[in-house]
């Protein structure tokens, strides 16, 4: 397949991320092509822009790679929808391994924009946000000149490049806990409140936030839209290498030779990910296993490298692509200790609202804990996979709970031994000097 | 009439509404699917996780998908399993987790026994225990008399606050922290500032928030003797249950009653029943000896030969005063013992006419009367001259569950059932049904009105005949406020007017009653509620002739006085000055007094007999809507006590009950129906007050006497004073069984629900099948009337108008002996705006006069600026005891006005 | 153990004009009060170093909020500081990517070097210690954020230029 055909990028995400400093303005942004997606977007009509979406297969890239036009159809439409809509970019990465949005965010702060005010276009909406974390202080501040720089231009504010358009954005910026990622916390987040998720029905497109449509989305899935619009569907459908459309920004973090984010096409095999862009594992080390997706995803082995980064093909082996950051568990660090420090997180990170995660998640902690400092029992193994169960998906009020059982139910499977060893041995056959800095009883 | 559906439970069909939840259908179908966040009243919202059961597809799903039933509403031929194996691990590792952090202290925690965790524990399965780790813990805060707060306990199941912030608007308890670390309390220690506070002991499923005044007098829920019961302490007539044990009254309970209080009671009747055991109450016959200043006991016998005396001196004239917070039974014995030229009502000539005005529009048929759930299910209520949320605290409650109507009906066209409580919030936000409130001042219903036009009372009068005659079709002369009332009227389906005799303004409450029966007209299903000011106000008032009031009393005392006069349960101090009552009282020869307890009548008595409270007899009493309802005592009477009615019997020949019935008959035809109260006291098995497992029978009277005594008989009605007899729970079978039996309910339980949660497991046809209740007014008779117009032009223009000002805890004469209520009513202050301070050159805190024919007072003011100009807010006690041409004064500046 | 009878605190303090000024754009932004208390905790604690019961109370008053609600999510969000924290507050790294390249060791020679444990102050009052999980820089782990500055790739022996470094950059 010649993907270079009339010039059509093959990285379309970091072509904007180039060595000059200020990459990320709106000179250098437009020079390299940016907002030709917006003005292309404008000279059609909304509808047709949603098709264009639906056609191109987009999922979304904030871990559950739900379709996104299909998401976006769901938004009423003509002259009697309720206004004001809402278009909201999720930017609160937290997840455990995830640190692709923040590249996005502090490099290609316009590209977020365009793709923003496209979706704005596309879907009638009024207002935009964007939801950021406090700490991407870089970022927060790049976007904050980012967005002046499009009012000024007449990218933002009214009648935006004479299209009759109107479109403002706000940046908001988060108080911490992962759990305003999950798009209805987030949504009671913006409204001043507690990040408790809501339940659905009614979903976020008819009723959002201040009870009006409203469409959450993560960073990269805006980011692909503009391209989306200028290149064509086609063209996005053809850069995967599996079933899967376009690039995705992919990570790999922990003991391999060269950390970092690459954009590869969907469908990259991981194996090739973790071998070839991330130098396989330093000296010294050896691969035990990796958490595809980030934090909140199950194990899989060397012998899964051939599977592609495809979500229903990484589905099929029993994990999830996630946020399409790897991290590697080596054979010096132990599994035990790794998971009790995911299983820590999510229980601190828990909002408090339903029962398997807020009194689960501690529990699960507090089994893990004992066994890693050599006090555990085989009864507890058993435990921690009756908890696995408990917080399965549907079984809670929203998806953190059975992300934070994902490493630990893969773990218990993949790594048992590790897990009887250090109850046969009382003790952790790979702790000498490092223990726990934050007991969990605090 | 809703439709039914069909749903297989375990492979059996049910049928079932088609508007409810799964977990609904489940419960009322005796399944006993564990819960705790779901409540009947406050709806869905699927945070605890408890009563997950499996849902399939269909026959052929063996896998099937686990579901919460709360959150599920019942569709046709869903298929569901309570039993599945997995739903009953997920259940049992829920409870387990959710105990990890409870503490184990069911033997010193006032919930156990009647605690909701004890019961869904022990349904779910959980009884070991694997976790290892430590709980965690919280220091707890004081929120005031009513209630215990120990957090340590807390499962986090967030009915707290969504009762008190959702369905009552509480501001100052809320949720803090987050993960297995949150924390609901107040932002600081501190009184807990919402009227209906007292609900969280029963709304919280363990022993966070416990009933503090019942923690001082603590007797587990087996233990004690309970009975069914209307709380007393103001007009609406809630349905309670009154528990006791040795004597004395632990604990009042809500007892549901469809129509009128639901789940809750205002805190006022849940803990004002404290002068039942008060130190002052009178258990002894008084006789007073003049020549020796000295206080004689009598024994029965004594007293009657006294009273009989009395009763039959030459020349004797003997008057007669009943009371509003006395049963029907009692003032129908006072009034044939007198007369009914001699009988009057304990109540001033203001209120006589306020209330007389009522009767006769009530019976005219001229309005829809109301009861609470029809306000609950209003589309727009108007709220006149009335502080509603202080008078009749739990119609304001109804009144704020009315405002959601709007979101209700929005969020239907979602596709989101009314019990979807959190969906709904989410797509109602703002919307609310139209409450438009014209009072004095803002009231605590502010935050949900559309409108507080907080204006005078002739100011007020003048809206509501500018509204009248936009109604009747007449445009002219209308501001745009009047018209937007009157549209906001017409636009609704079921308007409700609502207002009281607490502003003792007859001419407000015409103009009210001749709106709603224009609205009647126009809205077959509009609606009309007044409050009245004690618990048998209404009662009282059908046995009063015109004329037979305090005032008119008081006069005639002056012209001709009596030479008996039986005082019963009224303290005439609180109607008028000292000086002046004890003027008349020295002019009558003979006065005997039936009272409960020791008040400043009480003082000037000759004869002391002493009365039953509401807990030791069995009585009647009429609600402002006009629902006679019938209520059992749950002790004998204590001591020398008897019912008033029963220490009269001796004397006007109504020797039993049978004629005492036929007597009250006869005194009004809307009282015929009440004969079926004398008739259910009889009947055909008994029914126990106590539990089976109720203890030490044997031991209580171990340091008199070594025998066992027999229990007190309860000789008027089938219920026991025992545990024999027919359990508290409902006799009715699921399949309509030939032998419906419906019993005066003395409890809730149910097998395995120990707590106040088994009302859940009622079928839901059930309703409110109870034969305790009748109302008086019906639509079949109508007594032709014509409702006086009130004009303006009789009202003299005045520069200050002086309003009484009631609160909860003050305006119930009995309700405040309760300590709880006394630390927590008001300090008495006069309140004005700013703007009137200024009119009077004064500060705050600075003292204001108020003086009038008969009486004066001087208090200290302060100021609230949403009392309207002109406009002096003084409490409720020092109103009612001023005569006429009031005037108020600083000592800067005197200001003039009349009343 | 129950805190009996404990008097409100009625202290207020006055919010500066800046604050106030501050408060009043987002107060504009919004369509209800309600939706500008976290926004507005910040700035209270942008100000302040943290949000004490009085400056809360104090803002509470003034955009017309009740204190439980602005309490309760203050408490919520673990990066509104409801007790008083040093000049400089700490943020190191305690997320699993980090602690797979040594963060666990990092936190401990800080904790050591500060002699402080997670969640305390030293005694100059220059340096409170609170972890964070997941900065958002996995490639470079282990990293710590502290005063607007994002810290990579640390290790044991620049921990001290780093901690100087701070101590310069906020001494006034």
């Amino acid at each position: 397949m010649n993907r270079e055909e009339n010039n059509f990028p093959t990285h379309p995400l970091t072509r904007f991320i180039t060595d000059n400093e200020n990459c990320w303005q709106l000179n250098q942004y437009q020079s390299l092509g940016g907002y030709d997606g917006l003005k292309q977007a404008l000279t059609v009509s909304g509808p047709a822009v949603l098709d264009e979406i639906k056609e191109s297969n987009l999922r979304g890239r904030g871990g559950a790679g739900f379709p996104t036009g299909l998401k976006w159809s769901f938004v009423p439409q003509g002259d009697d929808a309720p206004h004001p809509k809402y278009m909201i970019v999720n930017a609160d990465e937290m997840e455990p391994g995830a640190f692709k949005d923040r590249m996005l965010l502090e490099k290609t702060p316009h590209q977020i924009i365009e793709g923003l005010i496209i979706g704005g276009y596309t879907l009638d909406a009024d207002i935009g946000y964007i939801f950021i974390r406090g700490d991407y202080y870089t970022a927060i501040k790049h976007i904050e000149i980012a967005l002046k720089e499009c009012y000024d231009n007449n990218l933002l504010g009214k009648n935006i490049l004479g299209s009759g358009f109107n479109f403002e954005i706000h940046i908001h910026t988060s108080a911490g806990r992962y759990i305003c990622g999950e798009e209805t916390a987030l949504i009671n987040s913006l409204e001043g409140k507690r990040a408790n998720p809501r339940a659905k029905p009614p979903f976020p497109q008819v009723a959002g936030l201040w009870g009006k449509p409203t469409i959450v989305n993560n960073v990269e899935t805006y980011c692909n839209l503009p391209h989306i619009i200028n290149f064509g569907s086609a063209w996005f459908k053809s850069l995967g290498r599996f079933k899967d459309s376009g690039t995705k920004i992919f990570g790999v973090s922990g003991k391999v030779k060269m950390p970092g984010l690459w954009e590869l096409p969907m469908g990259t095999p991981i194996g090739e990910i973790i071998q070839n862009y991330a130098g396989g594992m330093c000296d010294g080390y050896k691969l035990k296993g990796y958490l595809p997706g980030g934090g909140s995803t199950d194990f899989l082995l060397e012998k899964h490298f051939d599977t592609p980064m495809d979500y229903d093909e990484i589905g099929k082996q029993r994990s999830r692509m996630g946020t399409g950051t790897i991290i590697i568990l080596d054979d010096k660090y132990c599994p035990v200790a790794m998971v009790l420090n995911l299983v820590k997180f999510f229980a601190q990170e828990s909002c408090g609202w339903c029962t398997p995660c807020r009194d689960g998640l501690p529990w699960a902690a507090v089994l893990l804990e004992k066994i890693e400092q050599g006090k555990g029992e085989l009864a507890d193994i058993q435990q921690l996979e009756d908890l696995c169960k408990f917080a399965a998906p549907g079984n809670t009020f929203c998806a953190l709970a059975p992300g934070a059982v994902e490493p630990l139910q893969s773990a218990l499977n993949f790594f048992r031994e590790d897990f009887e060893q250090h109850i046969e041995q009382q003790s952790c056959p790979y702790c000498d000097i490092k223990h726990a800095e934050d007991k969990y009883d605090k | 009439m809703t439709n039914k559906v069909t749903i297989y439970i375990d492979d059996l069909p049910y049928q079932v509404p088609d508007d409810i939840n799964l977990l609904q259908a489940c419960l009322s179908l005796n399944i006993d699917v564990p819960y705790f966040c779901w409540h009947p009243a406050m709806g869905s919202v699927g945070a605890c996780r408890q009563c997950a059961v499996m849902q399939f597809q269909n026959e052929e799903d063996i896998r099937g998908r686990l579901v919460m039933s709360c959150m599920t509403p019942v569709t046709e031929g869903m298929r569901i399993s309570f039993k599945n194996e997995k739903a009953h691990t997920f259940r049992q590792t829920n409870i387990e987790a959710i105990m990890t952090n409870h503490p184990h202290d069911c033997p010193v925690c006032e919930e156990g026994g009647d605690c909701h965790l004890q019961d869904m524990t022990l349904l779910s399965g959980h009884i070991k225990r694997r976790y290892p780790g430590t709980k965690r813990t919280h220091n707890n805060q004081y929120l005031g008399p009513f209630l215990n707060h120990e957090m340590n306990r807390c499962i986090g199941c967030y009915r707290c606050i969504r009762f008190y912030r959702d369905y009552c608007g509480g501001k100052d308890l809320n949720v803090f922290s987050s993960k297995n670390n949150i924390y609901f309390g107040r932002a600081e220690s501190g009184n807990l500032e919402n009227e209906f506070s007292g609900n969280l002991a029963e709304v919280c499923p363990t022993g966070v928030f416990t009933d503090k005044p019942f923690s001082k007098h603590y007797i587990r829920k087996w233990d004690l003797q309970s009975s069914p019961s209307i709380c007393t302490h103001c007009s609406v007539g809630c349905n309670i249950y009154t528990t006791e044990r040795g004597g004395i009254i632990r604990k009042i309970n809500n007892r549901f009653n469809d129509d009128i209080n639901g789940h809750f009671l205002c805190d006022r009747g849940r803990f004002g029943y404290q002068h039942i055991n008060h130190e002052n109450k009178l258990t002894q016959v008084w006789s007073r000896d003049h020549q020796s200043q000295k206080t004689h006991i009598l024994d029965d016998n004594q007293a009657h030969i006294q009273l009989t005396q009395w009763l039959h001196e030459p020349d004797a004239k003997i008057f007669g005063i009943g009371s509003s917070r006395s049963s029907i039974e009692n003032n129908a014995a006072l009034h044939k013992l007198v007369g009914k030229n001699n009988f009057y009502a304990g109540m001033p000539a203001n209120e006589i006419n306020q209330l007389t005005l009522l009767i006769n529009t009530y019976e005219s048929n001229q309005i829809n009367l109301l009861s609470l759930k029809d306000i609950e299910q209003a589309d727009t209520v108007l709220l006149v001259g009335e502080d509603i949320t202080q008078t009749a605290p739990r119609v304001a409650l109804s009144i704020r569950q009315m405002t959601k109507n709007a979101g209700i009906n929005k969020a239907a066209k979602f596709g989101i059932k009314p019990w979807q409580d959190e969906a709904l919030r989410n797509i109602t936000q703002d919307t609310k049904s139209p409450l438009i409130i014209i009072n004095t001042h803002d009231t605590q219903l502010a935050d949900v009105a559309k409108q507080n036009l907080n204006l005078t009372p002739n100011k007020q009068l003048e809206l509501l005949l500018e509204i009248e005659t936009y109604l009747s079709d007449d445009t002219s002369h209308c501001s745009e406020l009047a018209v937007a009332i009157a549209s906001d009227l017409l636009n609704a389906n079921s308007p409700a007017v609502i207002t009281g005799t607490h502003s003792f303004d007859i001419a407000l409450l015409s103009a009210c009653l001749r709106i709603s029966a224009i609205l009647k007209i126009l809205k077959p299903n509009s609606g009309f509620y007044c409050a009245s000011s004690a618990v048998n106000t209404l009662g009282l008032s059908l046995l009063c002739e015109p004329e037979q009031d305090l005032n008119h009393l008081i006069q005639n005392i002056s012209s001709n006085p009596p030479s008996l006069l039986i005082i019963m349960e009224t303290d005439l101090y609180r109607y008028f000055s000292d000086k002046k009552i004890s003027n008349y009282l020295d002019k009558i020869k003979h006065i005997v007094v039936i009272e409960q307890i020791i008040t400043d009548t009480v003082t000037m008595a000759d004869l002391v007999l002493p009365a039953t409270s509401f807990s030791e007899q069995n009585s009647t009493w009429i609600n402002n809507e006009g629902t006679a309802q019938h209520a059992y005592g749950v002790m004998p009477p204590n001591d020398m006590r008897q019912t008033p009615y029963k220490w009269l019997a001796q004397h006007n020949s109504l020797s039993d009950d049978h004629k005492l019935y036929l007597y009250v008959q006869s005194l009004d035809s809307l009282l015929q129906p009440l004969s079926q109260f004398e008739s259910i006291n009889k009947s055909d098995f008994p029914i126990a007050r106590q539990s089976l497992r109720s203890s030490a029978r044997t031991a209580f009277f171990a340091n008199i006497d070594v025998k066992e005594y027999a229990p007190k008989c309860d000789e008027e009605t089938n219920l026991t004073y025992s545990m024999e007899g027919v359990s508290a729970f409902r006799q009715k079978t699921l399949d309509d069984s030939h032998h419906k039996i419906t019993t005066p309910v003395t409890g809730v339980w149910s097998p395995k629900w120990n707590s106040n949660q088994a009302i859940n497991k009622t079928p839901l046809e059930d309703n409110n099948n109870s034969n305790l209740a009748l109302k008086i007014f019906n639509t079949s008779s109508t007594m032709p009337f014509e409702i006086p117009s009130a004009g303006i032009e009789k009202r003299s223009l005045s520069t200050i108008t002086v309003c009484p000002q009631h609160h909860i805890y003050i305006n119930d004469e009995l309700a405040s002996y309760s300590s709880g209520i006394q630390e927590l009513a008001p300090k008495p202050l006069i309140y004005i705006n700013k703007k009137q301070a200024e009119n009077l050159s004064i500060l705050p805190s600075e003292n204001l006069t108020v003086i009038s024919d008969d009486y004066q007072f001087t208090l200290p003011c302060k100021i609230n600026n949403t009392i309207a100009d002109n406009v002096v807010l003084v409490p409720f006690k020092e109103f009612i005891r001023l005569g006429k041409n009031v005037q108020v004064s600083s000592s800067n500046k005197v200001g003039e006005y009349n009343e | 153990m129950t805190l009996q009878n404990e008097i409100p605190t009625n202290e207020q303090v006055e919010l500066s004009d800046v604050e106030k000024a501050q408060i009043d754009k987002l107060l504009r932004e919004t369509p209800h009060t309600s939706g500008a208390s976290i926004d507005a905790l910040k700035i209270i604690q942008n100000h302040r170093g943290w949000v004490s019961d009085a400056s809360l109370l104090s803002l509470s008053v003034y955009i017309d909020l009740p204190l439980s609600d602005l309490d309760s999510v203050a408490t919520f969000y673990n990066l509104i500081f409801r007790q008083p924290v040093g000049k400089v507050v700490l943020h190191p790294c305690d997320g699993i990517s980090c602690d797979l390249m040594g963060g666990a060791k990092i936190r401990k020679c800080l904790s050591d070097q500060l002699e402080i444990n997670n969640g305390q102050t030293t005694k100059d009052n220059q340096f409170t210690l609170i972890s964070l999980p997941c900065l958002g820089a996995c490639d470079k782990a282990p990293v710590m954020i502290a005063h607007e500055t994002l810290f990579e790739l640390i290790q044991e022996d620049n921990l001290p230029v780093i901690i100087n470094g701070l101590k310069e950059a906020t001494a006034k």
